[in-house]
């Protein structure tokens, strides 16, 4: 998958997409991006809800060639804020891990759940994001270092790094 | 195994949005943004902060310079053009030599047109005080009240007290015991200026 571009030249051609529009098209699977980066709903929207409410206060949507892109990029710089003023208030809690009592299937796949998006969100910022964007938007690394304003090798490097630290801290599956 | 986590990682991230539809939103169009009731506060605040902050370091002759940095009027010698007092307003010939030049090393030297008065100047917030005056003893047995007018202008300058100082352009404004005394500026100070004699 990778974000939709708006064809060269057409610009003259381009609709001028309200953001009411936008909203509608982009807001649930923003939160969801949000969600994944922050950890909780009500962040997610804050964070989601800002970003549109600054692109219709300034009126940005007649500027947005790639709103997908750029709703992306905005997104993840407020969830990046967000995690830096919960860190200054407090240090990141430990894991939910708390399920002790043997249970059904489902009971077991929420425990197993919750401790990858523990791991996920122990991840530097950095490469929480490249997670999030290559297996939530299964965007390419290509697309990822463009969202994230870095190189391609860079988003790599990222990816490799978490994949790495995941493997470390989930174990091998036969551990699990 | 690679392949495994990977699958792991997208499964659980996946699973994890899906909790979040449509309907459990919170919200289903933008909301108005949040004005802080602080914020207006503040920017008052700081607009009456920076206008104070501005007219102390104006009328210290700071026009442009950073804290801690010499007030406007050192470094150069300043020619008196006019005395002001609450009942009067007299003018300074350009023949009559009457002159202040301040030093960077904190000397000051006054010229009442008759005398030359040598000492230091210290800051203050809103301008200097001199101190340590030595002076050479010329007598002025003359009638002239332009004259007369600066020399007891400049002696008061040096007499103590302190001296309110800004720098606006090349005109310096010193204001003491009731009096505003008007500077042009001459030019930076040369170590001749501290040796009494012809004006430059």
């Amino acid at each position: 998958m990778s974000l939709p571009r708006s064809p060269a030249g057409a610009a003259a051609q381009r609709r001028v997409v309200p953001v009411r529009e936008l909203f509608e098209q982009h807001y649930l699977a923003m939160v969801r991006i949000a969600y994944s980066v922050v950890g909780d709903r009500e962040s997610a929207e804050d964070v989601v809800q800002d970003v549109f409410a600054t692109l219709q206060k300034r009126d940005r949507a007649a500027g947005l060639t790639e709103p997908r892109h750029y709703l992306t990029v905005a997104v993840l710089n407020r969830s990046r804020s967000v995690l830096r003023r919960r860190r200054l208030l407090r240090r990141a809690g430990p894991a939910r891990v708390e399920h002790e009592e043997a249970a059904d299937e489902s009971t077991i796949r929420r425990v197993e759940s919750d401790r990858v998006l523990a791991a996920v969100r122990r991840l530097p910022t950095r490469q929480r994001e490249v997670v999030v964007l290559r297996f939530l938007e299964d965007l390419a690394v290509r697309e990822i270092a463009r969202v994230l304003g870095i190189t391609p090798a860079a988003a790599s490097s990222s990816l490799n790094r978490a994949m790495s630290t995941l493997r470390q801290r989930l174990g091998s599956p036969d551990e699990r | 195994m690679s392949d495994e986590l990977e699958q792991l990682v997208r499964g659980t991230l996946r699973r994890q949005a899906a909790e979040i539809t449509q309907d459990s939103l919170r919200h289903h169009d933008i909301r108005p943004v949040r004005r802080s009731r602080v914020a207006p506060v503040l920017l008052v605040l700081a607009c009456v902060v920076a206008v104070a902050v501005g007219s102390v370091l104006i009328y210290q002759g700071h026009t442009a310079s950073p804290l801690g940095t010499p007030p406007g009027y050192v470094g150069y010698q300043w020619r008196l053009t006019e005395v002001a007092t609450g009942e009067a307003n007299t003018v300074v010939s350009q023949d009559i030599r009457a002159t202040a030049s301040f030093f960077p090393d904190g000397t000051v030297v006054l010229v009442d047109s008759v005398n030359a008065l040598t000492g230091r100047y210290d800051g203050t917030a809103t301008g200097f005080g001199v101190r340590g005056i030595g002076t050479t003893l010329a007598l002025y047995d003359g009638r002239d009240p332009v004259r007369l007018a600066v020399v007891t202008a400049v002696d008061d300058l040096a007499s103590g007290q302190h001296v309110d100082a800004a720098v606006l352009g090349e005109t310096l404004t010193l204001r003491a015991a009731g009096r505003t005394l008007t500077f042009q500026q001459v030019g930076p100070v040369h170590p001749s200026d501290l040796r009494p004699g012809p004006s430059r």
